[in-house]
């Protein structure tokens, strides 16, 4: 059973599936500013990532996977905890402002 | 040094600059400061969220952590001490950027386009300012012995080190009289008559590219003369 990808899709997909739905019209109003929180996701955290699979900070292989590999780093985490791991962030904090008066 | 360094470690080296980029700049704080309780609102709930959630992760193997990498405290007996603080400095970098790019796309603003555009165009300003050089005697003279210099460099096969501080002398005594040429222009042009203070403003420029070309010199002979006494020989 892959368990990252379970793990993922558990605790990430389905609530940020959840929260787009709820805050659909933040994220019209805010394309750019999603899409560049994931460029800087990538950009930062996967020399991230990757150095930390290499020095051996965390590893990924100690527990089945999709079987999708690049250099140390699954598949999962690469298109699953990039992606909807940072529009979890985006989303809570575009909530966050929605609520907050001065907006 | 990347073999060294421990969990906390990467979080700090990939985090803070990034912060201290959003948090430094005067325009941005103003805006950050408008809307903290929202941001520390976020930067709470994704931190608790996160905590609440990775020792579940571990604990089902999605992923393990080098026994010697981390800090090897645990919150509550409960979550890492290194992962609550990765969900801190995370949520604090996301929500201190979206907040910051939605002020600006409420505005018609790409923030990041605006910032790169910003930086091209001083780069093209800066490289256009290289257009000093040839028009001046002493540039030129500094020109020519950087080449010298490097063809040296290349002949008695440098150590890394003596490469770096080769490099920082040329760009010392380059950048410095690039300054020089800078004071000396624009003194001219807001005095063209002689003036006892321009003129002094104008010598310490001048006194400037000299600190630096002696400095320079010592680097070089420092470097340079013994393997030319030993080529001689």
């Amino acid at each position: 059973m892959p368990v990252y990808a379970i793990f993922l899709l558990s605790f990430f997909v389905v609530p940020v599936l959840v929260l787009a739905w709820v805050l659909r019209a933040a994220i019209r109003r805010y394309p750019r500013t999603i899409l560049w929180s994931l460029a800087f996701v990538y950009v930062i955290g996967l020399p991230w990532d990757w150095l930390s699979v290499r020095t051996g900070v965390w590893r990924y292989d100690t527990a089945p996977t999709l079987g999708v590999w690049f250099d140390g780093l699954p598949i999962e985490e690469l298109a699953g905890f990039y992606v909807f791991g940072t529009l979890f962030v985006v989303l809570a904090v575009l909530a966050a402002l929605r609520r907050s008066p001065r907006v | 040094m990347f073999e060294r360094l421990s969990y906390v470690g990467y979080t700090a080296l990939f985090c803070l600059p990034p912060l201290v980029l959003l948090w430094l700049r005067r325009e941005f704080v103003e805006v950050l400061r408008a809307k903290l309780r929202a941001i520390l609102l976020s930067t709470l709930a994704v931190t608790l969220y996160g905590s609440l959630l990775w020792p579940v992760a571990l604990e089902r193997g999605a992923w393990a952590y080098g026994a010697d990498r981390v800090t090897g405290i645990e919150l509550l007996g409960y979550v890492y001490l290194d992962d609550v603080l990765w969900w801190l400095l995370i949520g604090l970098l996301l929500s201190s950027f979206v907040t910051l790019s939605t002020h600006y796309e409420d505005e018609g603003i790409d923030i990041v386009a605006r910032e790169v555009r910003g930086l091209w165009a001083g780069f093209v300003s800066a490289f256009r300012g290289l257009r000093v050089v040839p028009l001046e005697r002493n540039s030129t003279i500094h020109v020519a012995v950087a080449l010298f210099v490097l063809l040296e460099a290349l002949l008695f096969d440098l150590s890394a080190t003596e490469w770096a501080l080769v490099a920082l002398a040329i760009g010392l005594v380059l950048g410095s009289e690039l300054m020089n040429s800078a004071v000396e222009r624009m003194a001219d042009g807001a005095s063209p008559e002689r003036d006892a203070r321009i003129g002094l403003i104008k010598d310490a420029a001048a006194a400037a590219v000299l600190v630096a070309a002696l400095s320079a010199a010592a680097v070089g002979l420092t470097i340079f003369l013994h393997r030319v006494l030993a080529a001689l020989s």
